[in-house]
């Protein structure tokens, strides 16, 4: 082992590098691993994505199957049905690496989530780490984008629908949707080419993207050092944490592998062979409630809560319903989430006076303020996705669901962000009162 | 302020880690034993699921096992090693050579567009292409089985599925077959839905109300298709029927508009 390390040395002179390194310090709130659970269910995508890969079909040729799926022995399937089928039931572990890679997916977007929750609130993203935010940003879309195209894959019902309403999303685009729609396509819906080039999408392009953009984002952590929330032996000068070696590197490895016992503990008790019970994608069927998965119900709420008069046709292009709900909606709120940091940055200007500490939230009513309005917003929305539950539980209409939690989705976000800002600014001056003069924030 | 300033040093027990490493390594075993002797199928999957999760958390208790057995963990305060900018931004020095800028620049375009010109092959024309079906006067509907339809075959207050027979695959060309209550004449509309493409597959027979499960756009099956209610801005386009030499449904022609959500 010294021989090895001599040798290295010798020829790599890693030694003051590395030692800087692992003398790097990693802040200790639990809060500042929620990043590290994302990175770590994206090692288990990726383990287990490259498994479920050398098994899977990406192709719509239909095929009959035999295997040990009894309810569709015999049947005539598309081909890609078929491999995640017999992936499911006749290889040995392939269920449990589908499950496994479902589960990952899901903590994946969660703690990706989170861990944005968690710093739009204390402020992280200001200044100088706004780039960080913004690489986090294209890092959110990448990973919402990689699990629509995964669930498109089995090409069940559920994803066979999506990929028809994917269709319709670039269709909708004002001038040039149709070229949209046939480029991506190939030909009318389905065609033959759309899960080749969407498997591509998912195995290839998408990883390869967010491999790229997670070290860049990793790169600027490091560059840029953690913040540290506000405390004793704190400051723009000082860092108070875990040494990356030996502390934090028996945390992380530890987190990695608790990481990956939740995901399997989640699929030893939460199966999903949701693909059997949807069956094949069949252009005569669809199936009610068909829903995405959480994370993009916001879309589906937009795309069911938003009515048709809405629609109109100005210079030659027409404005409908899936380019609002597919398209603007979701540029409106990551291009929100990109300004935000600049926003911020003006609102708060003279009254930030530190680089790398933590700001409580109380002491942003703004930012809060409207950080809970989005969220919730968005969350109203994906309730809204499920409005023929609502009118089922209330014997109402569809409709009348409609205008009703409409209504609600937009009062509710706006009567919220003023109570939270009013009950802030409240909260800040009674502050600033109390305290004594020698520790008032400098004067805006 | 070379050196760090303060260390804490923390010694947690040893033994609740150890113990978490046994139970863990017991369970894993317990449940694979347990999924091969009892169980198939997908009670197996969740055990060997289980295991594998055991397996994964002993792993975590014996990490930590051994850092702790060989460390103490440390909380430390030490000078952050910030980035310091200089006064002077980076400079390349083409400052003054304008031309540089301009002729990458005119590199860069010439690229993208020999790059751009391949992505042309991979779709055709949107037009006509994306809303063609295969009706034409004279050709039959058929069931999703393939079986040619009178008109009394369907029963007053039902729906049901139809295909061309010249193109029973095309997915375009899906229609719906409606006989409304106390009408003696089935009516046929386009299957899929004007706002984004799914199934129109519900049907409410007292209401004569064709539904799409999918965003619950509402169409009027006794009023060529009008919208109800919901997302969709276009009606659902009906297909003019009439009855061949053999008595069996014909198309009079192709829908009476484009079918399925409109481009942009």
């Amino acid at each position: 082992m010294s021989r090895l390390g001599r040798a290295l040395e010798d020829r790599l002179a890693l030694r003051a590098p590395l030692r800087h390194a692992l003398r790097r310090l990693f802040p200790g709130s639990w809060s500042f691993l929620l990043g590290e659970v994302t990175l770590f269910s994206f090692v288990a995508l990726l383990l287990s994505g490259v498994y479920l890969a050398l098994f899977y079909r990406p192709s719509l040729a239909p095929v009959v199957y035999h295997g040990s799926a009894t309810s569709f022995a015999g049947a005539t399937v598309p081909d890609a049905f078929a491999s995640v089928l017999a992936l499911s039931s006749d290889l040995r572990f392939g269920l449990v690496v589908r499950r496994f890679h479902h589960f990952a997916a899901h903590l994946f977007i969660a703690s990706l989530l989170l861990h944005a929750a968690r710093v739009y609130f204390t402020g992280a993203f200001k200044r100088p780490r706004e780039l960080t935010w913004w690489i986090g940003l294209a890092l959110f879309a990448l990973a919402l984008i990689n699990g629509f195209t995964g669930y498109c894959l089995p090409f069940d019902l559920r994803g066979g629908s999506a990929l028809r309403m994917m269709m319709t999303t670039l269709e909708s685009v004002p001038w040039i949707g149709g070229w949209l729609a046939t480029l991506a396509f190939g030909a009318p819906f389905p065609g033959h080419a759309i899960l080749g080039r969407l498997y591509i999408a998912h195995v290839f392009i998408g990883p390869a993207l967010l491999v790229i953009f997670i070290a860049a984002h990793l790169y600027l952590v490091v560059r840029l050092t953690h913040t540290n929330y506000p405390g004793l032996g704190r400051s723009d000068r000082t860092e108070v944490g875990a040494r990356m070696w030996p502390d934090q590197t028996a945390r992380s490895t530890t987190l990695l592998f608790l990481v990956f016992g939740t995901i399997a503990l989640l699929s030893a008790f939460f199966p999903v062979e949701a693909v059997a019970i949807y069956g094949p994608f069949q252009s005569v069927s669809s199936y009610a409630p068909l829903s995405p998965d959480w994370f993009l119900m916001w879309i589906e709420g937009a795309f069911r809560l938003l009515p048709g008069q809405l629609d109109f046709h100005f210079l030659g292009a027409n404005f409908t319903n899936p380019f609002y709900g597919a398209v603007l909606l979701p540029l409106g709120v990551f291009a929100a989430c990109a300004v935000y940091p600049l926003v911020d940055a003006r609102i708060y200007r003279g009254q930030i006076t530190s680089e790398h500490l933590l700001e409580h939230w109380t002491e942003r009513p703004f930012r809060t303020a409207f950080g809970v309005t989005g969220l919730l917003f968005l969350v109203l929305l994906s309730v809204g996705a499920r409005n023929e539950a609502m009118a089922a539980s209330l014997s109402l209409e569809v409709w009348q669901v409609n205008v009703a939690w409409g209504i609600v989705t937009v009062a509710a976000p706006s009567t919220i962000f003023v109570i939270v800002l009013a009950a802030l600014g409240w909260l800040r001056r009674r502050r600033a009162r109390s305290m004594p003069a020698e520790y008032q924030p400098p004067a805006a | 302020m070379d050196e760090e300033q303060n260390v804490f040093e923390t010694r947690p027990p040893r033994r609740g880690y150890a113990g978490g490493a046994v139970v863990a390594l017991a369970v894993a075993i317990g449940a694979t034993v347990w999924a091969y002797v009892e169980y198939v199928g997908a009670a197996r999957v969740s055990l060997l699921a289980l295991a594998l999760a055991a397996v994964c958390f002993g792993v975590a208790f014996t990490i930590l096992l051994a850092f702790r057995s060989a460390f103490a963990f440390s909380t430390v305060q030490a000078p952050r090693p910030t980035p310091t900018p200089t006064e002077a931004p980076i400079d390349f020095g083409v400052g003054a050579r304008r031309g540089f800028v301009a002729l990458l620049g005119t590199a860069a375009a010439s690229l993208i567009a020999i790059v751009l010109l391949p992505l042309r092959s991979l779709g055709g024309a949107p037009r006509p292409t994306l809303h063609a079906t295969a009706w034409r006067r004279g050709v039959r509907l058929l069931t999703v089985d393939g079986a040619p339809l009178r008109p009394q075959d369907l029963a007053p207050g039902s729906a049901t599925p139809v295909v061309a027979s010249t193109a029973p695959d095309d997915a375009n060309s899906i229609a719906v077959l409606v006989r409304l209550r106390g009408s003696p004449t089935p009516r046929a509309y386009s299957r899929i839905c004007t706002h984004s493409g799914c199934a129109v597959s519900m049907f409410r027979t007292a209401e004569s109300q064709l539904v799409c499960p999918c965003h619950y756009s509402v169409f009027d099956a006794a009023n060529g298709g009008e919208i109800l209610s919901g997302p969709a801005s276009q009606a659902l386009p009906e297909l003019p029927l009439t009855v061949d030499a053999d008595g069996f449904l014909v198309a009079d022609g192709d829908f009476d508009r484009p079918i399925g959500p409109r481009c942009g």
